[in-house]
């Protein structure tokens, strides 16, 4: 058997080495191309990371690289743009959106990262995170593609030893639900990158765990290699050619998309001291977004070539191809584009897209509030709702500990300006984390040594906010004092970002103060989409213009890891940028508007009768003259 | 330079503060030539009677209302065309709206009070025949004006038909800006001149120097 297989793998070797080398050459000039509108059945050969084909007769059979496999056909140099794989090289970095939230117990900490230098998010690296941690934390939320994630030197570090974590196409383009995410994200818990795309496509079993390996093994002797994991194939899902179906579909369904941007509700209102939590209400009770309801799927309008730059939808994007992409976002589908005239300049409509209205909204409020804040997400109420998502909360891989009350406490709608003046509904977070004051700012302290003074000064076992909780809240506040003393020293005074504040200790106990990263970290929400009828404003000007408008006067708190009797507030008026005088003095003069309207009415219906009744006058008084100069006339023929 | 005006005539929602700031200043420009013009040849005609002063405090009124309105607008859309995304709102649009509710009020007294004595043709005239042509202007685009504001209040009219609206609420606002103002300008013209009972007088005493 071990011979038959060497055999094989060295005829493989001499046919497809050469071939494969050919083909690399080739392809990525001149590559097939179908053409038809259907998808071609993808039953081919599969290769591993070292391009040669895979024989699942092989005990040694190196993992089935997809990178090797599709780019026979598909051109990977152009795909590993693409946003979902490369957000370290995008730049600028576009409209802010849900950051990477390293949440650890054992410190409490909710720390925003991005390599997309968004707005009070933290690059991995700067908190100590290596490319391989950094997938290992939050690989099973990608589809792959690390070099594009966390840069870095695959042949140096520890990839190396765990391997490329690659792009899985089949993570997005499987129309069997064959991929599975549960194994994916397994492989990578265990460091096995190279491995994860074989798992999850359900082509072999893997045994062993990279993770458990040193940092010095060195993979390229046969003593380091034996103790790499092995694949163990499936020869079932081989057909007789050695081939392997892949039943590809080019548009991605929406199951695909929810398994990393899933968002469900835990809590109704959560509004932290101010009033009771009020549970959320269960799945079935949800509609859904309109769109998927309607028949369509994410795709539709979060298209992509080949290039993988997915439109994300949103007013005033601009497509890398240089495309107008502006009738996939709502305003350009719903809404023709006019030149501010009522003259149409576009027409949207796509895919058959009902035209939106709005009668009687008067035109300046579709220039300065985004189609989502009526439309998306649950209707804004006095506080905001908490949600959980996919990446945060790792929702789409089954849990017996996940639990509503995980952090990050994320809620949902927070109606707030953006800085083009718009007015969009935001998911938003309060960062939680232990830093040094340093000269050059705030440093995060590195999670390891934070984790090993805080054990120590705390005894913290597992959940430091938990068992915090169980104190009372003088006693956690001097704990906490004590912690940031012992975290404190040469390098800087340390110091809690949390709930909102900037803590520091002070007299044995913690004095609190505002600052930048201590704010909400806050994105737009898109999703789910409700229908006219469900909008905001489908009641008339008071769904905004009243006092108990919830649109406009909604409230969130920040809690965090300190007890605070009286944590900040964030007003929606606020949020929005708006002068809480004159939002004041517009919702009197709409408790009026109906007077108003028949003082005005009334005003240019006496306007209108005095002009018709003049121009009656003046129309007589023309008729009289002519009258009186034709009798002139007469008289003189008489005479 | 015709095919610039109609352009800014077309594209009035965009550069409505150029619109309405070259009207009033072209306005402005001709009426001030044209009080120069007047009092270089000494051509004022005789002083017109004042009227009841509640209908004087109405006009006034009427006339500063309408340059308020004028002000809001031009500031607002000059907001407007320094930064895309602003105009006329906030402080600005409550006061617009504010003031142009009062203003309908002051229209609709005035077309009571004044339109009989604006009729062209009448012996003994309190006016002028530019106050008179202008009044009627004013009437007619300050109706038009207040409708197209009033109107678009209604749930009657989409989001494209409000543009229409509102492009038509700017152009005859613009053009009862100009009419208020050349409207000011007759009555102006009205206080100008010579008193006829002073001139009675003058010439009374002319004669009766001159008398043996």
């Amino acid at each position: 058997m071990m011979r038959g297989g060497a055999l094989t793998a060295v005829v493989a070797l001499a046919l497809l080495a050469p071939r494969g080398a050919a083909q690399d050459a080739t392809a990525e000039q001149n590559y097939k191309v179908a053409g038809g509108r259907s998808t071609w059945p993808h039953r081919i050969d599969v290769y591993g990371p070292d391009g040669r084909a895979i024989d699942p007769g092989d005990p040694g059979a190196r993992p089935y690289s997809p990178a090797q496999t599709c780019k026979k056909c598909h051109d990977l140099k152009a795909i590993q743009h693409g946003w979902h794989f490369a957000a370290a090289e995008v730049a600028p970095p576009g409209r802010s959106g849900e950051p990477f939230v390293w949440t650890d117990p054992r410190t409490a900490t909710q720390l925003p990262l991005s390599y997309r230098d968004w707005p009070g998010t933290f690059r991995p690296e700067t908190v100590g995170l290596d490319p391989v941690a950094f997938a290992g934390l939050f690989g099973r939320h990608l589809p792959g593609g690390l070099a594009g994630y966390a840069g870095g030197d695959p042949q140096t570090d520890r990839r190396r030893i765990v391997g490329e974590l690659e792009i899985d196409c089949m993570a997005c383009h499987d129309g069997a639900r064959r991929w599975s995410h549960e194994r994916w994200a397994e492989q990578i818990a265990l460091q096995n990158f190279a491995f994860a795309p074989t798992a999850a496509y359900g082509l072999a079993r893997i045994d062993g765990r990279s993770s458990a390996l040193p940092d010095d093994l060195d993979p390229s002797t046969p003593e380091g290699a034996a103790q790499l994991p092995a694949a163990h194939w499936d020869p079932r899902a081989f057909d007789v050619d050695g081939k392997v179906f892949f039943d590809v579909v080019r548009v991605p369904p929406a199951a695909a998309c929810y398994a990393c941007h899933s968002v469900r509700d835990v809590a109704a209102v959560d509004a932290g001291p101010f009033a009771e939590p009020i549970a959320a209400d269960p799945r079935w009770v949800h509609d859904g977004d309109v769109h998927l309801r309607a028949g369509m799927s994410c795709s539709d309008c979060h298209r992509n070539g080949l290039e993988h730059h997915t439109v994300r939808g949103f007013d005033g994007e601009e497509h890398p191809s240089g495309r107008d992409v502006h009738t996939l976002s709502c305003r350009g589908c719903h809404l023709d584009e006019t030149d501010g005239h009522g003259e149409v300049l576009a027409r949207g409509g796509r895919l058959g897209a009902p035209k939106a209205v709005h009668r009687g909204l008067p035109p300046l409020h579709l220039q300065t509030i985004s189609c989502t804040a009526c439309h998306a997400g649950e209707r804004p109420g006095a506080w905001p709702r908490r949600v959980q998502t996919s990446l945060a909360h790792g929702l789409g891989l089954a849990s017996q500990t996940r639990t509503d009350a995980d952090a990050p406490r994320i809620v949902e709608p927070v109606l707030a300006r953006d800085a083009d003046g718009v007015i969009r509904p935001h998911r938003a977070f309060w960062p939680t984390f232990w830093a040094r004051e340093t000269t050059a700012g705030l440093v995060p302290i590195p999670l390891d040594e934070a984790t090993r003074t805080l054990r120590r000064a705390l005894r913290v076992r597992k959940d430091l906010a938990a068992e915090l909780g169980a104190l009372a809240p003088d006693e956690q506040r001097a704990k906490l004092a004590a912690a940031l003393g012992a975290l404190g020293g040469d390098a800087g005074a340390a110091v809690l970002i949390t709930g909102g504040r900037l803590w520091r200790a002070v007299d044995g106990g913690l004095a609190g103060e505002p600052h930048e990263l201590a704010q909400a970290r806050s994105w737009a929400l898109g999703h789910d989409v409700r229908p006219a009828r469900d909008a905001v404003g489908v009641g008339g000007c008071a769904d905004c213009h009243a006092a108990d408008a919830t649109f406009v006067h909604h409230r969130s708190v920040a809690l965090g890891l300190v007890p605070d009797a009286d944590p900040p507030v964030v007003l929606g008026v606020d949020a929005m940028g708006l002068d809480a005088d004159l939002v004041a003095a517009w919702e009197r003069s709409f408790a009026g508007r109906g007077a108003f309207k028949w003082i005005a009415g009334g005003s240019l219906l006496l306007v209108t009768l005095v002009l018709l009744v003049h121009v009656a006058v003046g129309f007589d008084a023309v008729l009289k003259a002519l009258r009186g100069r034709r009798r002139g006339r007469g008289a003189e023929a008489t005479r | 330079m015709i095919e610039r005006l109609l352009g800014l005539w077309h594209s009035a929602g965009e550069r409505y503060d150029l619109a309405l700031g070259l009207a009033l200043g072209v306005t402005l420009a001709v009426v001030l030539l044209h009080l120069l013009a007047l009092g270089v040849t000494r051509r004022f005609g005789p002083r017109r009677s004042r009227g009841n002063r509640a209908a004087t405090a109405l006009v006034l009124a009427v006339l500063l209302a309408c340059l308020a309105l004028a002000a809001t607008a031009l500031a607002g859309s000059a907001r407007a065309a320094a930064a895309p995304g602003s105009g006329l709102r906030g402080v600005l649009l409550f006061a617009h709206v504010g003031v142009g509710a009062a203003f309908l009020v002051g229209l609709a007294l005035l077309a009571v009070l004044r339109s009989a004595a604006s009729r062209p043709g009448r012996a003994r005239d309190r006016f002028g025949p530019l106050a008179k042509v202008t009044f009627w202007l004013v009437l007619v685009t300050g109706a038009c004006t207040g409708a197209t504001m009033l109107l678009a209040t209604f749930p009657w009219f989409g989001a494209e038909d409000l543009e229409r609206l509102l492009d038509l609420h700017r152009r005859s606002g613009l053009a009862l800006a100009v009419a208020a103002l050349l409207h000011a300008h007759g009555l102006l013209l009205g206080r100008l001149g010579p008193r006829p009972d002073a001139d009675l007088a003058r010439s009374a005493r002319r004669a009766d120097t001159a008398a043996p």
